[in-house]
This record gives C-alpha cells, structure tokens and sequence, in this order.
C-alpha cells in the first residue's frame, strides 16, 4: 500500500518514531544487565547502538516537525507492552525486554536486519525497517513533486534539533530537516545505520563503523569482522570473548503488576516507570518547539539508569534466580 | 619494543601536556620527532584506562595518583607520603625527599600523559600585571614577555587543550582576546551552588589599605568537553569511539576522568601522526651530554624493561635540537645531573608552587554538593590589585565537592557519625542534613620566587635504577602567609554575605593539619595557619633577559647551549595565581615557533 497523502505521511512518521523508541527499552535492559566491569566490549557494541537508536528519534523527529506533524511521545500506547512485534510490522518475530543473552542478540539482529536486495518499499506490515524507511522516503519524494514543496515543508526552523549541540556520545550527526534533500539525508542516516549502506557492512561513518547489524553479528558470532567480510562471509577476524554468565539475570519482560503483591518491589518499579515517563514528557518537549529541553533530559537519563541498574540488582520473588529489572511502562501520575 | 632509529630533528623528554604539545607542532611540520617517556605506556587503550578507573575506585586513599600503580623505576610521591612534616623533617618515605621547612605538600605523575593524567583542567590565562610584579608592585621580577607577547599562544593552547568558556566573562584585569576569536567549547554549565556563593558575593565586600575590595562570581575557563564552537573537532577518549564527549559530571575529575571528557596529554598524542614521532615509555633520561663546543650531543637515557625489575639497559640518542619538558622537578633534577645550563646558578631555585588556603561551612539550605567538575567558578576578584605591594595574589576556587580535601568527606561524617553511635536511618538523616550543605572555599595563592626554595639532588638519594631522587628544599614566605590572612578575611565577609553565622564555619587550623603553620602579626599576636598543595610546581629553570639570573631566554631556549629548551611551568618567573598548565603550554607553543625557526 502506498502513503499517497500528506497527512498519511505524517501517520507514517509517527508510526516511525513509535518504532524507533521500540528498539530501546530492549537494549537498554541488555546494556543495564552487564555489571560496570564485565563484558565491556559488548556494553560497548549495545551502547553506541543505543545511542544511534536516541538519533533516530531525533532525526524522525526533526522530519515529522519538517512536514508539519508535532511529535507524540508522552502519551499512552506509545509504548507497547513487551513481549510485542515491532510496531506495525509484519510480526515476523518477538521483542522481547530480556538480560545480555544469545537469545537477545537474536531479538537484536531481527529488528536490525539489512533487506534484501531488490527488497519493496513497505508502508504497512513491513517486514524490514529499510523497506519501511523506504516507502516513507518514496512519499516524501513524490508528495514534493506533486505538491510542491512548500505545501509539504510547512514547519518552522526554530523547532528543528539543532547539529553538534545536544546528540553526542554516539555515531553520526542530527540533520535539521528544511526540505527534501534534508529529509532524504536524514532518513538515510537512519538507515545506513540500522543495517549498513549500500548492502555493505559498513554505516558510511567517516570513521568507518560498522552498521548495527554488523555490530550485533560480531557479538553473537564473538568474533570480529575483518574489513573485507560482508554480510554473507560473516566475521573472519580475531575473537571477541563474551561472557553471558557474568550478567544480572533479569526475569524476562518485567511488568510491575506482576509484583503488586510485593509492595517494596513495585515501589521501586513505579519509581523507574515515572522517570522514565518524565524523560518522554522531557523529549516531547524538545520535539515540540523547545530543542534546548534536551539539555535536562540527560540528567534524567542517568537518573533512569541508576534506577534500572538497582532493578537488575533486586532478587525477583516470581523466578528463584532471577532478579527484577525495568519494565519501561508509561505512567499517567508521573 | 620500539627504540630509536637514528638521529632525530628533535628529542622531546617527558611526554605530558607541554613536551607532547611541542611534539605535535613539530610533527605537524613534517620533523622527525623522539618522544621518551620516564613512566610506562599508559592509557593507550580505553581498556587499560578503565583498569586505572578500577584502581582508583577500590583505593582507600582516593588521593591524585590514586588511580596508578607505583612504579619503583620511574617513581611519583603518593600524597599520604608527605602528609603532615611538621615532626620528622626530613621526610624520605616518599620518592621526594621533603628537607622543609615546610612540605611542599604536591605530587606529580611520571606515567605517558604526565600529571595531564590527574590534573584538575582549570585553565586561567594570567593577568597582564602577572608579568611586571617587580615593576608595577616592586616584587618579584618582570617576565622577559608581556601578556600581549603570550597572547597569540595562548589562544593556541586553548584550542589545543580544548578549552571551555565564554571570553566575554574572561576579561579579567586587562586580559584581552582578539576580535575574531572564541574559547572552542561553551562554557562548563555554573553549579547550583555557584549562584549560592554569586547572590552572597553581590553584597560582600572587604578593605585591604585604602581600597575595598567587592567580589564577583564567573565560570572557570576549563579543559573539558562541552558544546563545541565552530568547526572545533570534539575528541573521544584514546583507543576508542563517542566516549567522554561532554563532561559528564563523573566528579572524579582528580584524579581520573573515567571517560576522557577532561583533557590529557594522550589525546594531542592521538592527533599526532605517526609517520612522523617515535615514542619510547620507560626510557628514563639520566644525562645530557654536552660537545666541547657547548651544544648538546646526545641524551643517555636508561631503559628498563619492566616495572618488577630493576634491570635496565643505557642508551643513547642523538637530534639537532633537545626539549627538556620532564616536569618542573624532573627538568631540574637532570639538568643538575648533567651539569647542565646552570651558569647562572638559577637551574632548581624559585620552586614554587601555589599554596592551597581553604576555608569551609555549611550553607543554611542544601547546595547539592559532590556533582559535577570539581570548580566550575571562581572570584577572580583578587588576582590583581594594590594589595599585591603588601601580600601576594589569589584566586578563589569554589568547590563543588563539599568540604573536599579540609575533610575527606564523606568518610569523615560517617567516621564521625559512628564513632557517636549513630546508626541506621538516624545516621541518613544526619548525613543527609549535613553533607548536601557542604560549601568549602580554595584560595590559589601566589608565591614570589625565592631562591632558597630548591630542587637539589645528593648521591645520598638516588632510586633504584640509579637515578636521583629529587631533594625539596621549602618554605612560605611572610608575603603569601599574610595573604591567607587577608585571605580568611575575605572568607568571612563571603560566608556572612551568604547569611551563615560564625557557628556554621568550620575553618580550623590545629597542629595536625596537613601544611600547618603560623603567621606573626604586626601587632605580636601568633596567628594559625595551613595549606595544602596545588600541585602547580613552577619556577625552577626560569626565563629571563639576562643570562646571570635566568636559565633560559624568552623562547625557553637555554642561554648556555643553543641547541638546548628547557621548557614547561618551571620557566614561569612569577607565578600570578593562575593554575599555570595553560601558560606552559602557551610558553612551549612560542618556543616551538624558535625550534621551527631553527630547524629550517
């Protein structure tokens, strides 16, 4: 099915942004499972993936305000409870909130995989984010065409995230969205990142980084990539050790409902799903005509990591051996 | 291992901020350059950096060279070595052997990277009366360059060690800027108790002779990461991607950045290329040879293979120029043990560092102490004025970190709590109550150069690969110890602005303090007194205009061998109360523009 109309597009982009904020809870609880100390290489992998997936948002973002459509991010239902396909995807598979694992880093390489060749632009039930990139990329471009770009550029400039300002600590760059060209560069950034460009294994990064997929790859393979690997060669180079054992053993797909009849533990999951509501709400802002908001929403990202950390460290009652963890749930008393 | 092929344009000795910022102008020329580094490789891989980040986080001393491992061939002092001399002068359980008076209660780091390592990354330039004390206020001496002179270099050094700040809060007593030029990040956001002490500073003033004095509060230009400026290219932490990008108010700045968001030494190293320097770790050089004919010719150097042993091979190496930038202690030390560019007699004396007055209260409402860098304002208020005729300059560092180092909080409180037999939710409560009120504030104080204050070396003391041990010969003259008392009153007249009642300051200085010492007045009363150490060892191989009282001219050249620098805050004249890193590096930049010269 194809987006054939301006306000189509704008359902699209949204339905983006819900999927890009998807991938990070998912992450977030792999990355927060690692104790400071322990499998850095692969805190590393996740964190500079993580870090990507926040530029995506704010890239979807800077394209919705761009065509006139305010982001929504603080509402219920933005959120999807896992265990949950990726929104508005074809339900291939699972996402799943779950500790450092191979069965996570299966989950990873299926949100990150690369499509094929030749693979169809999809606005609905997509089965790759690419495809689904692609058919919005398609609109934008025929959209302009049709209307003219001045029906369809209709935001203001102040309400674009700014470059080299507030996303930093990860790969790639904002691109503040004024027309087409803008648009279709920062929706390739998005893409290149995801699953490499030009059906390479590479992100187009100066700096030469291998695309998430890829990074994913190496971990589950524990082996690295020599620069002429590609996609069908798999990793040829030196191993990259992980040790799934020395990770906090998170019970899969938290929910604090589960531990209402805990109330010291769900206390302290209420905590961890109102501030990360308040970073949504922080967020919402930045995206809606106030960029500089960004700046409070890294102390509240600390502040959900220090939580999150102490939720991985929480024995579970449900599951002997397991611990807690974040449950990622939007909370209206927030 | 690598080692050195061949004769070199340059050997640069020491591999910290100043030595690797001139390696890096010269290499950036195309001039084949040897770095040898005393101390061992580290921090060349992130992993190896968070070793260090682990080391200091189970160290029960969280002091500055907490985070690295002693090495006995290439030793540092530890601090809890020279705490408190005031009853076994002297002291030889440190690597420095302390002959007093006083302490010279400061360490330093010989590791790749230097004391760039666990500084704290405050880079004031000096104010333009900084370099004509003896004609301005009749003390001291005059600098053989004038601000105007160091100005184009120190723009320079603020791009290369990154500096953060707003030149338009940074005019302090006649320091310009050029028109077109900027810092190359944004300032370091103010803390929350910055305001604090801003809204008491307002309202406090003090007489010092006929003059009143007020205060203001502003943003401390800092070498950390923040927004960037232009086309200014934020650097990640060495051997990795997207870490430390911005300050991330870890507040370990001393003595380890854990993320790299501070600036080292490793991160100019990282920028430089590689075709073009050789680096040697673990080489310590232990003479310089001079020709008959006066120039140098050559460095032996002594190479050991690991720290668990005491084997070591000499060598020797040879370049057209040689750049002594081992540290003011460490550059003195070798040239006295080669015999070296000392006709003046000069190369050791005038050591000085900037004694550390602290003063410390609680705030009536919280002031969330312990977050962020450990200063993000100052009151540059005193950094120059009439006074400076009668007592020496300072700058006021608020700390974020409550009572820091006065105390060690807050292992004190707790201590202190459960030594009252304070415990569960009452010792929260009380440590919630106090702690978060913590104000603590450090006075950077000038110290004029004098030349009993010495580095001198004795067959007596030498480490375990043969080389000497440096011998620190100190004191705090009547003009900087008048200063501290100018100082505290400073102190009071800011605390009560702030509305903080007598009852709720907590200065004291006992005979046990580290640095403790007394002040006699004019009218015969004892007054006590102590400091710490900044750290900031200046003036011990100084420039000058004259060859019979200075080491070195302008251009940190050696006025007795002309293929010879001696470089870094050991060739400052005066010490201003800038925390001098800065200036150093800006004094190598102006130097490398002669070796370039040189060289052709």
């Amino acid at each position: 099915m194809r987006i054939t109309d301006l306000h189509s597009l704008q359902d699209h982009l949204q339905e983006a942004l819900e999927i890009e904020h998807a991938t990070i809870p998912p992450y977030l609880c792999a990355l927060y499972s690692i104790p400071e100390g322990s499998n850095r290489e692969a805190a590393s992998v996740i964190r500079s993936v993580v870090m990507e997936e926040m530029l995506h948002m704010i890239l979807v973002a800077n394209v919705m305000n761009a065509v006139g459509r305010k982001p929504v991010l603080a509402k219920p239902g933005f959120i999807k409870p896992y265990p949950t396909p990726l929104p508005h995807s074809d339900d291939s598979f699972t996402v799943e909130l779950l500790p450092f694992s191979e069965r996570a880093l299966d989950i990873f390489l299926k949100i990150e995989r690369p499509a094929k060749v030749g693979a169809p632009p999809q606005s609905n039930r997509f089965h790759t984010l690419g495809q689904f990139y692609e058919a919005i990329e398609k609109a934008l471009t025929d959209l302009t065409k049709e209307l003219g770009p001045s029906k369809v550029f209709t935001g203001i400039e102040a309400d674009q995230v700014p470059a080299g300002r507030w996303y930093y600590g990860g790969g790639g760059e904002v691109v503040p969205v004024t027309n087409l060209e803008s648009a279709l560069r920062a929706l390739k950034e998005v893409t290149d990142q995801g699953e490499g460009l030009d059906h390479t294994i590479w992100d187009g990064d100066k700096r030469q980084e291998l695309a998430h997929y890829f990074r994913f790859a190496e971990l589950r393979a524990q082996r690295c990539f020599l620069p002429e690997d590609t996609e069908k060669s798999g990793p040829s180079g030196p191993e990259l050790p992980v040790d799934f054992d020395a990770v906090a053993p998170m019970r899969p797909n938290p929910r604090s409902d589960d531990y209402r009849a805990h109330p010291d533990i769900y206390r302290q999951m209420i905590k961890g799903n109102r501030i990360y509501t308040r970073l949504l709400q922080q967020l919402q802002a930045a995206f809606t005509g106030a960029p500089d908001a960004l700046r409070d929403a890294v102390p509240i990202m600390y502040e959900f990591r220090y939580q999150a950390e102490a939720l991985m460290r929480i024995p579970s009652p449900l599951s002997p051996g397991t611990t807690v963890g974040p449950s990622f749930e939007f909370d209206q008393n927030a | 291992m690598t080692t050195p092929q061949g004769s070199y344009d340059a050997i640069v000795i020491g591999a910290g901020p100043v030595g690797v910022n001139i390696a890096k102008v010269l290499t950036d020329r195309g001039k084949r350059v040897l770095l040898l580094e005393a101390g061992r490789a580290s921090g060349l891989s992130y992993d190896g950096w968070l070793s260090y980040v682990d080391t200091y986080r189970s160290a029960v001393m969280k002091e500055p060279n907490a985070p690295y491992p002693p090495n006995p061939n290439a030793p540092s002092t530890y601090a809890q070595d020279i705490l408190n001399i005031q009853h076994k002068i002297p002291i030889l359980s440190g690597y420095q052997v302390e002959r007093g008076p006083l302490s010279f209660a400061s360490t330093y780091l010989r590791s790749l990277g230097g004391t760039s390592l666990h500084w704290l990354g405050t880079c004031p330039r000096m104010v333009p009366n900084d370099f004509r004390l003896k004609t301005v206020y009749g003390v001291g001496v005059d600098w053989p360059i004038t601000y105007d002179d160091l100005q184009p270099y120190y723009c320079k050094a603020e791009w290369a060690l990154g500096v953060s700040a707003n030149k338009d809060e940074q005019g302090h007593f006649g320091i310009w800027f050029p028109p077109d030029y900027d810092y190359p990040m944004e300032r370091i956001p103010p803390s929350y108790s910055d305001g604090v002490y801003a809204q008491g500073a307002r309202k406090a003033t003090v007489r010092f002779g006929d003059h009143d004095y007020g205060m203001t509060v502003t943003s401390l230009p800092q070498a950390r990461n923040s927004i960037p400026r232009k086309d200014y290219a934020l650097s990640s932490a060495y051997g990795t991607a997207h870490v430390g990008e911005r300050c991330e108010g870890n507040a370990s700045c001393i003595p380890i950045c854990p993320v790299q968001a501070k600036y080292s030494a490793l991160r100019t190293l990282g920028q430089m290329d590689k075709n073009y320097y050789t680096l040697v770790t673990q080489a310590v050089v232990s003479r310089l040879i001079i020709n008959e004919n006066g120039r140098i010719g050559g460095v032996e150097y002594k190479r050991y293979e690991s720290e668990g042993s005491n084997q070591y091979q000499t060598g020797t190496a040879t370049a057209t120029l040689y750049i002594v930038a081992a540290h003011a202690v460490e550059s003195a030390k070798l040239l006295l043990a080669s015999g070296a560019a000392n006709s003046s007699d000069q190369v050791g004396r005038n050591l000085a560092d900037h004694p550390f007055f602290l003063t410390w209260a609680l705030n009536p409402t919280p002031v969330g102490a312990f977050r962020g860098p450990g200063q993000t304002s100052e009151i540059p208020s005193f950094r120059d004025g009439p006074f400076r005729r009668d007592f020496a300059a300072f700058r006021i560092d608020l700390g974020n970190w409550g009572w820091d180092v006065a105390t060690f909080p807050p292992n004190s409180n707790v201590y202190t709590a459960a030594a009252a037999n304070t415990f569960g939710k009452t010792l929260r409560r009380s440590l919630g109550q106090e702690i978060p009120r913590q104000l603590r504030v450090g006075y950077v104080i000038e110290q004029l150069p004098e030349p009993g204050n010495r580095v001198t070396i004795s067959r007596e003391f030498i480490d375990p690969i043969g080389c000497f041990r440096p011998v620190i010969h100190y004191n705090v003259s009547d003009y900087t110890r008048k200063a501290m008392i100018s100082a505290n009153q400073v102190s009071n007249a800011l605390f009560h602005a702030m509305g903080i009642p007598d009852a709720d300051i907590y200065t004291k200085f006992t005979p046990d303090s580290p640095g403790y010492m007394t002040y006699k007045q004019d009218d015969g009363t004892v007054v006590p007194l102590s400091f710490f150490g900044s750290g900031h060892h200046m003036g011990t191989h100084r420039m000058g205009v004259s060859r019979t009282d200075s080491v070195t001219n302008r251009y940190s050249r050696s006025w007795d061998h002309e293929n010879l620098y001696v470089v870094g805050c050991g060739g400052m004249p005066t010490t201003g109360s800038s925390n001098p890193t800065l200036t150093a590096v800006a004094m190598a930049l102006m130097a490398a523009d002669d070796m370039l010269t040189q060289l052709g």
